[in-house]
């Protein structure tokens, strides 16, 4: 499902980050056109 | 945001959130879909039609080795009702 | 030297102060970012404020300051904001253990104090000049500080601006224009964009903040600054100019304005790890025989002032994040009976620039490799602080409880690390763990709030082990995608009966 999909991944510093995110993604095919991860404090 | 799915199309992109706050995922995934809810910003009243997933959704996409080492320890850290709310608050906002 | 305690560098004392300060809030940088798009909001923000005395009473900030503990806090039932004060009862607290929340008109008095350009940019008339003095010469810890704020600059003729601009920023306290303060409007200042209004309030903030901090620092512990050979600073500000933007000198303007004539200093900066990253610093220091008394100081930070202020006006509440926090550390060679640093081989956490920045990579890393090198299981800490922001302030921008997040990610590694049972989770986090009580200043919540609540817990024979751990999102910098974390043990003194 998310071979060859285009990505954007909106991550968060104390959840889950955008790195992480984009690192599974990218396994699974995906490829990461925009990535950030946010800190909110 | 409107500027990437001006320059790549929409027909074969997505967006996957790390995010586990309810209220920012419902309004990030509505905005995303079908416009900005507070009618504010630059996504007020454009409709992206783009679907928003959350990574504890995509599971059983990502092979299982990658999602051990990346997400294993995030599977527990984060409460078991708290997973469940963001699986579902994550379908009904992809609704509309 | 592996586990002889008694050999290892100390903290020996800390002081916590926070700066009421509603009057500069607009100054901030999300409130003036907001407001230059839209004037109204200003009045609006104005109209939700704290008077000083709900500040004092409010139970976060009183636990910072040290007269209720965590365990206190968490006994209290939430909401913890909005409950009815006792004004006569504020007067009483507004001081606690571990130091002060102070008024905004006293504080500008630092800062007016922390000026020491000619001419000035914080720009006063004869009649407040008198006013500030004398909040200086009523302060029985800032008294001495009076006699330097009596001479007001011959060539002051302007009236006080009352509107602001990029030029000059009227600094209120409630209605009353106190003064102005302006960027370096000086030949040498005047092109340059690191030199307007803002960022110089911001820096001064920083130096008053933190001189109040140090102030406190050696009224607790009893000494003159005299005896301070080294001053390190842990904020996030950036001082200098065109050429020097982050050049620093924070800790020697801290150390010049307390009269630690015969310190030096530097600026240690690791965004919110700053302050962790100074203690591990200083106590290599003192280690290593280089120094014996070394000041490590944290000012507050202007720019995060307000930074949640739209959540609360959602919400029609008062606004909450309305004080500039610092925080100062004394660390010196091993007295017998304070807290020492676990400083042996491979016990600071750190995490390598090779390293995942996945969570299960950065808290392997400062997490179980540290304690493990110690011969430490997770369970062998009786206390842990790492984010320890008021969840009040963080639940309402829309963040969620940030230190109980942080306690479910160390209990999630210590499970992985199979030295806890899932099952287990909540009741450990329930046992090490603590509400979060801190303001949203960047690098003062970062673990390190607890110390002085870690250092008293020590001295009652309450707990022998406490860990901080601190993380650092590096990334701000738009230069990497690293995070950095640093972690440190903290042991109950052996000598200490």
């Amino acid at each position: 499902m998310l071979k060859g999909k285009k990505v954007i991944v909106f991550g968060e510093r104390d959840d889950i980050s955008g790195e992480t995110t984009g690192r599974c993604l990218q396994a699974a095919g995906a490829e990461i056109i925009y990535e950030s991860t946010a800190c909110f404090v | 945001m409107k500027n990437l799915a001006e320059k790549y199309g929409t027909d074969n992109l997505i967006i996957v959130l790390g995010i586990n706050q309810l209220s920012t995922i419902e309004i990030m995934t509505q905005t995303f879909k079908s416009g900005d809810p507070s009618y504010a910003g630059p996504l007020a009243g454009v409709t992206l039609g783009l679907d928003s997933y959350h990574i504890l959704e995509l599971k059983e996409h990502i092979p299982t080795d990658v999602w051990k080492q990346e997400m294993g320890m995030y599977e527990l850290e984060i409460e078991e009702e708290v997973q469940e709310s963001i699986l579902k608050t994550m379908k009904k906002a992809r609704q509309g | 030297m592996k586990n002889d305690l008694t050999r290892l560098p100390i903290i020996k004392n800390c002081a916590y102060c926070l700066s009421h300060v509603p009057g500069l809030m607009p100054y901030g940088s999300k409130p003036y970012r907001e407001i230059s798009h839209n004037a109204a909001i200003e009045a609006e923000l104005n109209a939700h404020l704290r008077s000083y005395e709900e500040a004092v009473c409010y139970p976060p900030n009183q636990t910072f300051i040290g007269n209720y503990s965590p365990d206190d806090l968490a006994a209290i039932p939430r909401p913890w904001f909005g409950k009815s004060i006792d004004f006569a009862q504020a007067s009483a607290i507004k001081k606690g253990k571990f130091g002060e929340i102070l008024n905004q008109e006293t504080f500008f008095a630092l800062l007016k104090l922390a000026d020491v350009l000619s001419p000035p940019l914080f720009s006063t008339d004869k009649a407040t000049l008198q006013k500030l003095h004398q909040c200086l010469v009523d302060h029985p810890l800032l008294n001495d500080f009076a006699r330097k704020l009596t001479v007001l600059p011959a060539d002051l003729e302007e009236p006080l601006a009352e509107k602001t601009s990029p030029l000059s920023l009227p600094l209120r306290v409630g209605k009353d224009v106190y003064g102005t303060f302006s960027g370096d409007l000086r030949s040498e200042g005047r092109d340059d964009e690191n030199l307007v209004a803002r960022y110089l309030l911001e820096n001064l903030c920083a130096k008053a903040s933190g001189s109040l901090a140090v102030k406190w620092l050696l009224h607790r512990e009893g000494i003159g600054p005299e005896q301070i050979d080294f001053l390190i600073s842990c904020g996030e500000e950036a001082c200098g100019d065109r050429y020097q933007r982050g050049g620093g000198g924070m800790a020697k303007s801290i150390g010049e304005m307390c009269g630690c004539i015969n310190a030096s200093g530097m600026d240690i900066k690791n965004f919110c790890a700053a302050p962790a990253s100074a203690l591990v610093t200083a106590s290599a220091l003192v280690q290593a025989g280089v120094f014996k008394q070394i000041v490590v100081v944290g000012g507050g930070s202007l720019a995060k002032l307000g930074m949640k202020f739209q959540a609360f006006l959602d919400h029609k509440m008062q606004i909450l994040d309305d004080c500039l926090a610092s925080i100062a550390f004394l660390v010196t060679q091993n007295d017998g009976a304070s807290p020492v640093i676990r400083l042996e081989d491979g016990a600071i956490g750190k995490v390598p620039i090779g390293a995942s920045t996945s969570d299960e990579s950065v808290f392997r890393h400062y997490l179980l490799k540290p304690l493990a090198a110690l011969g430490l299981q997770c369970t062998d800490v009786d206390r842990y602080a790492l984010e320890l922001q008021n969840p009040e302030i963080m639940e309402f921008a829309g963040s969620g409880d940030v230190a109980k997040k942080n306690y479910r990610k160390i209990a999630a590694m210590a499970v992985m690390a199979k030295q806890l049972d899932k099952k287990d989770m909540n009741s450990w986090i329930d046992q090490v763990g603590m509400p979060g009580f801190a303001p949203t200043q960047g690098h003062i919540p970062s673990a390190v709030p607890y110390i002085g609540h870690a250092m008293e817990d020590m001295r009652r024979g309450k707990i022998n082990r406490a860990m901080f751990l601190s993380r650092a999102s590096l990334f701000l910098n738009r230069c990497t995608n690293l995070l950095d974390g640093v972690s440190f043990i903290l042991e109950r003194n052996p000598n200490l009966k």
